[in-house]
């Protein structure tokens, strides 16, 4: 029999509204999928054949199409997809959030031949709504124990830090623009320091100009992620509609923008207590930070406020849809005993 | 006799006496002469003299009033002997609530004091799990049996980039751990 001690596997998971992403230590990979789901009959979909789609199916019959799929037959159907969280927390309209959720994530993390160590990401408490995250965070624990794997949460703005800000000792402040909250994380030297969430991120967005032009959220979105460029005053898409819709994008963008500075600028007067001599980055991940010219859009705004403390450069994350991710992975990695 | 003048706000003066419209009052017969000559005087000509007290009609009509008002009385009294008992049914149910109420709360007491006595002799440690515990019983349990799912298709896998192994020794270097 062999001395050699088989080696933990860490892994990284971030829990998002939009999308669930998992990077293992023993693959160098992120995998990314959809968190949306659409139920449907087979006569609806008119096949008899699901091989080439994503889906779980129940001995009730419950047909239910995953992911990207999901999307493509909802924006057919002119439905809506449903999702298992909302607004960065488990979904309480779902009663087939947790179960959907389960193999979707047993799916995406893959077979384990050793121990693992999880570590996915929570939101920081709201505070637009103020709601608890405590059922969130034991519903995944309880997910990734069901499925064998040792489950620590982190707030996925300080993973942001964790995988972004080494150079800077884990200083930073880390803004995750994801599809149900914008997170944002001061941290210093790998301490937290200021946590919070707002609600006015990519699903907010989606909302107010699918209402503003009696559309479909889902349409926006795919609208949004096809031809968005926030580098463009004047979008130049020949269809009037779709430039109506990007036009419209970009107005609650910097919307959006303009109310997560304020936001840390009234919770850093009132909650920080801290004299910070260095001067400190701000990364950005998250998908809503996607489009080509958030970055400038975000610079330009923040411009116009006086800010309290250093900032020594405002960045992009390596990879905005991995980021979360790799941070959780680091702190997953940090916490296995040697 | 009797003498009646209906209409109001007429006044005159009879035998040294001031009289006020609407009036009915009784005079003798022999001096019903006297009162007419008085009241021309008085261009009061709308009157009547009769053996009868005319006053009785309005007597009656008060009485008709009065009963209605006592209908409405007795209507009253009904319903709120109707009230009466409706809110004596509502008190009955109040204190039935009331006592099904006191029930849960000794129970919930008793719970309490149950918890406190097992707690007494746990470390912080193991009274943190048990807390950790009860908030894990409120989370449903996951029912995957007859579930069947074929997700990969939708899976997109990009490279992870830097040494999450380096980042994570600097981690532990700089918390200390």
């Amino acid at each position: 029999m062999s001395d050699e001690k088989i080696k933990p596997i860490a892994i990284g998971l971030d829990v998002g509204t939009m999308n669930l992403v998992a990077t293992r230590s023993d693959t160098k990979e992120s995998k990314i999928m959809r968190n949306v789901f659409l139920p449907v009959t087979k006569d609806e979909i008119g096949i008899s054949d699901l091989s080439d789609l994503s889906y779980i199916k129940n001995d009730d019959g419950d047909l239910f199409i995953i992911g990207d799929d999901a999307f493509k037959f909802s924006n057919i159907f002119g439905q809506e997809v449903r999702r298992p969280m909302k607004k960065g927390l488990i979904s309480s309209d779902e009663i087939d959030a947790i179960e959907i959720l389960t193999l979707m994530i047993k799916s995406l993390i893959g077979k384990l031949k050793a121990p693992a160590y999880c570590t996915y990401s929570i939101p920081a408490e709201s505070i637009d709504s103020k709601k608890s995250i405590t059922y969130h965070e034991k519903v995944f624990d309880r997910i990734l124990s069901s499925i064998g794997i040792n489950a620590s949460p982190l707030n996925e703005a300080m993973a942001i830090i964790f995988s972004e800000c080494q150079n800077e000792r884990f200083s930073g402040i880390g803004i995750s623009f994801g599809a149900g909250m914008c997170n944002v994380q001061i941290a210093y030297a790998g301490i937290e320091t200021l946590k919070f969430s707002t609600e006015q991120s990519g699903d907010w967005i989606d909302k107010n100009v699918a209402d503003s032009l009696n559309m479909v959220s889902n349409r926006v979105t795919n609208i949004k992620e096809k031809y968005l460029d926030l580098s463009n005053n004047i979008q130049e898409h020949k269809n009037k509609k779709i430039r109506r819709v990007l036009e419209a994008l970009q107005y609650y963008y910097t919307a959006m923008i303009n109310n997560t500075v304020k936001k840390i600028l009234k919770e850093f007067e009132d909650k920080v207590d801290l004299d910070i001599d260095e001067a400190i980055p701000i990364v950005i991940a998250g998908g809503t930070s996607k489009p080509n010219g958030f970055l400038d859009l975000f610079k330009n705004e923040i411009e116009k406020y006086d800010i309290p403390f250093e900032i020594s450069e405002i960045r992009l994350a390596n990879n905005q849809l991995t980021a979360v991710s790799n941070g959780l992975l680091i702190k997953a990695i940090s916490t296995i005993p040697k | 006799m009797f003498v009646y003048i209906k209409d109001p706000g007429l006044t005159f003066i009879f035998n040294g006496k001031e009289y006020n419209s609407p009036i009915e009052f009784e005079i003798h017969k022999n001096k019903i002469d006297d009162l007419l000559i008085q009241l021309r005087k008085y261009d009061i000509d709308n009157f009547i003299i009769s053996p009868e007290k005319q006053n009785k009609k309005n007597n009656k009509k008060i009485n008709i009033k009065t009963n209605t008002v006592n209908k409405q009385r007795q209507q009253n009294v009904i319903e709120n002997n109707d009230n009466k008992q409706d809110l004596s049914k509502l008190e009955n149910l109040l204190l039935q609530f009331s006592d099904k109420l006191k029930n849960i709360e000794n129970k919930i007491d008793n719970q309490k004091i149950t918890q406190n006595i097992v707690y007494t002799n746990d470390s912080i440690e193991q009274q943190n799990k048990k807390s950790k515990n009860d908030i894990d019983t409120f989370i449903p349990e996951i029912d995957l049996s007859g579930m069947d799912s074929e997700i990969s298709n939708d899976i997109k896998i990009e490279k992870s980039e830097g040494n999450q192994e380096n980042s994570a020794d600097l981690l532990r270097k700089i918390l200390g751990e």
